[in-house]
């Protein structure tokens, strides 16, 4: 299994590789036929980090935005001490609790994102897939003009010609994603449509949106749905790499912008911790949400046909 | 044909612009990575308000001697500035001088000749041409090679006639005669004459940009009169006592060669390689990247030691430094404060280093509401948390202002004082406003002025910038008591646009700083306030545009001493500067660099040394 | 033949949409004249400025003077009126200031009255007809008065000859081809030692996986492909640049574009890394996966059986079929690279396509973020052409 998450060079664009490379021939190895501890685990993490990120406002948080310079300390930022758990930045706010708030951004773009991405694209490549013919060839010809794009060239683009607000920014990730998703969609619907019980479906006199409703739809929604934790990674990382350019949303934190301000050679070598705490927390969702979108399309165990 | 109308586009500007709008302040925007947004350099900015008295540079100050606390009383600062003093909080009194240097003038009595100056800007220049290109720090200081001015400023705060012999008001100091030097030839072979200086003015004039700041203050027709071959005079609307401490020290003084001035005007990429008459002559520029001079071998006022000088702009502050530190910089200017803390830990550096300069503080737009009101003005001032910006984003380096001049200026005002950090007035005064206006439509915004009981605004920097980006969140906490803020980051053309055109509330900027106080005055007064103002606040106060008038009648520094303090009360009670601290400029050179400090004009007055950040290298051999 | 003449076809198709669809973005949803002209375009709209006493502006470029043109027919103009005025009956021009009508030297044209003024404002800050002039004219060079499909078109034919256009946001506008020429080779310098790093680590790497299939240090490794997978790029230049140029202090920071070439090499490993080591994880995951696979056939088990060595069967039997997703992936990856990589290109500082682009967008410089989009494209496209021949050489049974 190719993970897309990662794919560099293309940026955001490991969206589109993404496609292409689960196109290649599975694991070999012997599937197990369960999920296993460490996906529980991974479970466990986004769990956690969603409430958090949620519940942010009510936790016994420090407030992100406050100065709260503390004189005997000398002059921020702040190393990490029971006081400031992750430590704190140059304007002395606590790292720790601007991660929990920055992760209420970051997640909310990666969600919308891949909601979006998958309704368009999902749609459209079960349509293509199922109707195949000069619909097929239009759509899968669209999807392919979309993945030539360098997708986070085209992302800045978008965003600095419209606005940066955060629906602006997911729209437009989800507008990348949509591509990636809709291939694998129709691949999947490819496969399926063959199979005998939509052949019985038809045969039986089924009219189309029943087919693809009652029929294809449930196991098209499996790999899509392991496809949608790797793909919320890829538009977490892809909204962190926008902030990381500071081009994402104005006002609010997030991970992105959290590291871009540790990221100057002053604050590596001084404190590298207002980069570092987010780069860590980011990591382990990315890492979670690949792991488990892994798990489950290893368990679900669904061949695509290569395109 | 008919008129063709352009209806604008999401909030972009309705107005006239001119295409170096861009420029203005372009160059200085950096990397944004400076504790102030554009620093307008249009009219000049020779800064130096030191007291003429005031014994400067005579040895290596101890470089702490910084005030922090500005409750200095204006006395006449020490002579001896033997200034080993010992924290920045326990100082009353500075150590009698605002310029720091760690070197010392010399008497260029062994110099070398040969070596190649390498020199980091903090931010390139969109081009170098005095008349078309509106040159910032970085700008000035390619200039400062190519270029002479007609006069020069001396330590002591005053001016020496330079590039020209002489300079002589009328009596009543509406005109004033230049007589340039014989036999001067620019670097193409153009010979300087009145002809040619009388071009320089023209085109400096009917340049969009640049004459918004010389066109208010000349007549249509008569400005110049051409008194023989090698004399011109100057015609003004108002006396102008000093006038060329005011103009002729800066880029409006710079004379550029007539023909490259008019090929210039037709290719602009000519704007890229600037002919004058400086102690260097224009090699080669890659934009972005290094720009180079070689040695003027017959130049007008003496021997140039080095071969060759390079600028190189470095966004990175950080970068800057470092890469002087590891030998590929020579020099290098800076206001970065974690810089210039750098720098002054090294032993090895000399450095010359005065806060006599710009003021860096918010800036408010006074001709759109919510901010025509001065109440809210006022609150926006009173919420302003200037002690944590000095403390967070000038990490301490910089003194903090009441206002445009430095306790050691003798125009400082002790009575004016910086409001700011006062939550519950700001509060009282909003609640205020918004009960009496808080219907009515804020432009910028498209809302209404007040929203639950706070004013809507919108905050307005260049970037992206990573410090800018911190400033708009520090600011944002002090505001919120009382204020919504929206953030507005915009690339530096639109950012500068949009100020000219008066399309923002309120913004980040840099400016004053100019030795004579008055050359400010056209940030300042009525007169610049049109489609595009340079009194960026669009304020007009007839009263203050007499002060200043009357300021500029007046000769002696004594006489205008009052009316300027008169005048800083004005600004301060209009509200329309929130001022942060007195921006601190870091010239800083390796070891082997002499002569800094040891430039003279023809008749052996030692010049001053550095500058509101730039620095001259006609006097600087290497060994 | 039928074949290559298909996929030449679609592949022009698709280019074409690529440009038409950034080309439509730019110009819809931005303002083309903006970024042409920058704030001078805005200069289009009389603003009230004007003096009451009689003064009559004479339009110019630099010293050289246009006498101004009237018309015939004019309305009432009163004092303080702008007028919009044309030169030479193609390009419109305005005053700022005209008194009255008698003050101005007619000799043909067109007049309309503009927005009145306020009278007893300054004069000095009326519209320069002079840079109406140059909008007028930026509006005439670059046809955005006309539609938007002829614009492309338009431009599209310049493209295709080589003319990229100018950059707009550099004083002088120099073409963007210079640009392209001078970070083009950036590019591709880090875009071969990524993807031969990237390769180089890849391959060893995967060959002992496969050969240690299940067992806990391939599935330790198989996890550590996980965790620098899920790295992002930007963190991971982070560190890499904290850990090997700040702590350690081995590479430097920045990239310098005029030092010797060996030095750019050292100086770009950094970046190389940051783009090749997820890129190697990738590469060894779909290696893994397909050398496994292979290794199950049964010419395995004969070479095997015949005496061939571990070794020797890994590299010489196994390696080549299994090359298929390795290769697609690869090739994608070089077609996007060939934009370069903004990402490391901006944590590093190295100037090539990808911090172009993201100065240009930054400065809504079009045409450099146009050719661009185009240069990245083509590549893909042209990519994937070449990775299908490489399959049809590699694979006999995958021919057309």
């Amino acid at each position: 299994m190719t993970d897309p998450a990662g794919t560099p060079g293309a940026q955001a664009a490991t969206v589109g590789a993404a496609a292409l490379a689960e196109d290649a021939a599975p694991e070999a190895e012997p599937i197990t036929r369960r999920l296993g501890w460490a996906f529980w685990l991974c479970v466990g993490w986004l769990v956690v980090i969603v409430m958090a990120a949620v519940l942010a406002p009510w936790l016994p948080l420090k407030d992100p935005d406050a100065n709260l310079v503390n004189r005997d300390l000398g002059r921020p930022p702040y190393s990490p001490s029971s006081d400031f758990w992750f430590g704190s930045d140059l304007d002395a706010r606590d790292v720790f609790s601007r991660t929990i708030f920055g992760a209420r951004v970051s997640l909310t773009v990666g969600f919308v994102a891949i909601a979006f991405g998958m309704l368009i694209g999902g749609t459209l490549g079960i349509l293509a897939g199922y109707f195949r013919g000069w619909l097929d060839r239009i759509i899968s010809f669209a999807f392919v003009v979309l993945l030539s794009f360098p997708a986070l060239a085209l992302a800045i683009l978008i965003t600095s010609l419209i606005d940066r607000g955060l629906l602006t920014i997911s729209l437009t990730l989800g507008f990348l994603a949509i591509a990636p998703v809709g291939r694998l969609a129709r691949a999947t619907t490819i496969q399926y449509s063959d199979r005998e019980f939509v052949v019985a479906a038809r045969s039986l006199g089924a009219r189309h949106p029943r087919i693809i409703i009652r029929e294809l739809l449930p196991n098209v929604v499996i790999p899509m749905g392991a496809l949608a934790l790797l793909g919320m990674a890829v538009a977490i990382v892809a909204e962190g790499g926008l902030a990381f350019l500071g081009l994402s949303v104005e006002k609010e934190e997030t991970w992105g912008k959290l590291i871009l301000l540790g990221a100057g050679s002053r604050e590596l070598e001084n404190s590298p911790w207002i980069a570092m705490a987010p780069i860590l927390i980011l990591f382990l969702t990315v890492l979670a949400l690949n792991f488990a979108g892994d798990k489950v399309r290893a368990y679900f165990d669904v061949k695509e046909a290569a395109l | 044909m008919t008129a063709q109308r352009r209806s604008s586009n999401h909030r972009r500007l309705r107005g006239l612009a001119l295409p170096l709008v861009a420029a203005l302040l372009a160059a200085s925007c950096g990397g944004g990575d400076d504790d102030a947004a554009p620093d307008d350099q249009v009219a000049d900015d020779d800064s130096d308000a030191a007291d003429p008295d005031d014994q400067v540079a005579d040895d290596a100050a101890d470089p702490d001697d910084q005030v922090a606390d500005d409750d200095s009383s204006g006395d006449p600062p020490a002579d001896d500035s033997d200034g080993d003093s010992g924290t920045v909080e326990d100082d009353d009194e500075s150590d009698g001088s605002p310029v720091v240097e760690t070197i010392a003038p010399e008497v260029n009595t062994d110099p070398v000749f040969g070596g190649t100056l390498r020199y980091g800007l903090e931010a390139d220049s969109n081009g170098i041409n005095p008349a078309a290109s509106s040159l910032a720090v970085s700008g000035l200081m390619m200039g400062n090679a190519v270029f002479d001015t007609l006069a020069a400023l001396t330590p002591g705060g005053g001016w020496v006639p330079y590039l020209a012999e002489s300079l002589t008001p009328s009596d009543d100091f509406r005109s004033w005669t230049v007589k340039l030097r014989p036999d001067i030839t620019f670097h193409d072979g153009t010979p300087l004459n009145a002809e040619a200086l009388v071009i320089n003015f023209e085109s400096q004039r009917a340049h969009p940009l640049v004459g918004l700041a010389v066109k208010p203050f000349f007549p249509e027709e008569g400005a110049t009169t051409i008194v023989d071959d090698l004399t011109v005079t100057y015609n003004m609307l108002d006396p102008d006592a000093q006038w060329p401490s005011a103009s002729l020290a800066g880029q409006l003084g710079m004379v550029a060669s007539p023909t490259w001035l008019e090929a210039a005007a037709a290719d602009g990429s000519l704007n890229q390689a600037p002919v004058g008459t400086g102690p260097f002559m224009f090699d080669s520029r890659s934009e972005d990247s290094v720009t180079r001079f070689v040695r003027n071998d017959t130049w007008w006022n003496g021997d140039v030691f080095l071969d060759a000088v390079e600028f190189f702009p470095v966004i990175d502050p950080n970068a800057l430094v470092d890469l002087m530190f590891g030998g590929e910089l020579d020099a290098l200017h800076t206001t970065n404060q974690a810089s210039i803390l750098d720098l002054r830990d090294d032993e090895s550096v000399q450095r010359v280093e005065s806060d006599a300069s710009e003021e860096s503080f918010a800036m408010i737009n006074s001709s759109v509401p919510p901010f025509d009101d001065i109440r809210a003005r006022r609150a926006l001032t009173l919420a302003a948390p200037v002690d944590l910006y000095n403390e967070l984003i000038a990490l301490g380096v910089n003194r903090p202002a009441d206002q445009m001049f430095i306790p050691e200026s003798p125009f400082y005002n002790p009575d004016v004082k910086q409001e700011h950090d006062d939550p519950d007035a700001a509060i009282a005064l909003v609640a205020e406003y918004c009960a009496e206006r808080g219907a009515d439509e804020n432009t910028v915004l498209g809302t209404p002025t007040c929203t639950d009981g706070k004013i809507n605004m919108e905050l307005q920097w260049s970037g992206p910038s990573v410090i800018q980006t911190r400033i708009a969140d520090l600011l944002d906490e002090g505001w919120k008591v009382a204020f919504n803020v929206t953030f507005n980051e915009l690339l530096q053309d639109e950012h500068i646009a949009q100020t000219a055109f008066g399309q923002f509330n309120v913004n980040t900027w840099r400016q004053f700083g100019n030795a004579n106080p008055t050359g400010d005055n056209v940030w300042l007064m009525c007169r610049t306030i049109g489609g595009i103002s340079l009194n960026w606040p669009r304020f007009c106060d007839e009263e203050r545009d007499a002060l200043i008038l009357e300021t500029m009648a007046t000769p002696d520094d004594a006489g205008r001493a009052p009316l300027l303090q008169e005048l800083v009360q004005k600004v301060h009670d209009d509200y329309l500067y929130i001022l942060f601290n007195h921006t601190l400029w870091e010239n800083a050179f390796v070891e082997n660099v002499h002569g800094v400090c040891a430039r003279t004009a023809p008749d052996g007055t030692l010049l001053e040394c550095a500058t509101n950040g730039r620095s001259w290298f006609s006097s600087v051999w290497m060994d | 033949m039928n074949y290559w003449l298909q996929r030449f076809g679609t592949s022009v198709l698709l280019l074409l949409s690529v440009s038409a669809l950034t080309f439509g973005a730019m110009n819809v949803l931005g303002d083309p004249l903006f970024n042409i002209l920058g704030p001078a375009a805005r200069s289009t709209e009389v603003r009230g400025t004007a003096q009451i006493e009689g003064y009559a502006y004479q339009a110019g470029k630099g010293n050289s003077t246009v006498g101004l043109v009237v018309v015939d027919e004019a309305d009432e103009l009163a004092p303080g009126q702008a007028l919009l005025v044309s030169v030479d009956d193609e390009l419109p021009m305005r005053t700022d200031t005209i008194a009255a009508l008698d003050s101005v030297t007619v000799e043909g044209g067109l007049v309309s009255i503009a927005d009145s003024v306020t009278p007893g404002d300054s004069v000095f800050n009326g519209p320069d007809p002079e840079q109406l002039f140059k909008v007028a004219q930026a509006e005439k060079e670059f046809y955005l008065d006309k539609p938007l499909p002829e614009r492309y078109g338009r431009w599209l034919g310049d493209f295709v000859t080589g003319d990229m256009g100018p950059q707009f946001s550099k004083t002088g506008e120099p073409p963007v081809t210079d640009l392209i020429k001078e970070r083009l080779p950036r590019s591709v310098m880090l875009l071969v030692m990524a993807q031969s790093l990237a390769t180089a680590i890849a391959i060893p790497w995967s060959l002992w996986s496969a050969s240690k299939a299940n067992k806990t240090v391939d599935k330790l490794s198989t996890f550590s492909t996980f965790l620098i997978i899920a790295l992002p790029n930007f963190a991971l230049g982070v560190i890499l640049k904290y850990v090997f140029a700040i702590k350690l202090s081995i590479f430097p920071q920045t990239f310098n574009a005029s030092d010797p070439f060996f030095s750019r090499v050292w100086q770009m490993f950094l970046p190389a890394l940051t783009i090749a080591l997820p890129a190697a994880a990738v590469y060894q995951r779909l290696l893994r996966t397909d050398l496994i696979t292979t290794l199950q056939e049964d010419f395995i088990l004969m070479a095997r059986s015949k005496g061939v060595s571990r070794r020797n069967v890994l590299l010489k039997h196994a390696l080549r079929p299994s090359l298929f997703s390795f290769v697609t992936v690869f090739g994608i990856n070089t077609g996007a690279l060939i934009g370069g990589s903004l990402i490391a290109e901006t944590i590093f500082r190295v100037p090539g396509l990808g911090s172009a682009v993201v100065e240009a967008v930054a400065t809504e410089d079009f045409p450099i973020v146009l050719a661009i989009v185009m240069i990245v494209a083509t590549a893909f496209v042209a990519v994937n052409v070449v990775v299908d021949v490489v399959y049809s050489l590699i694979d006999p049974r995958v021919r057309r």
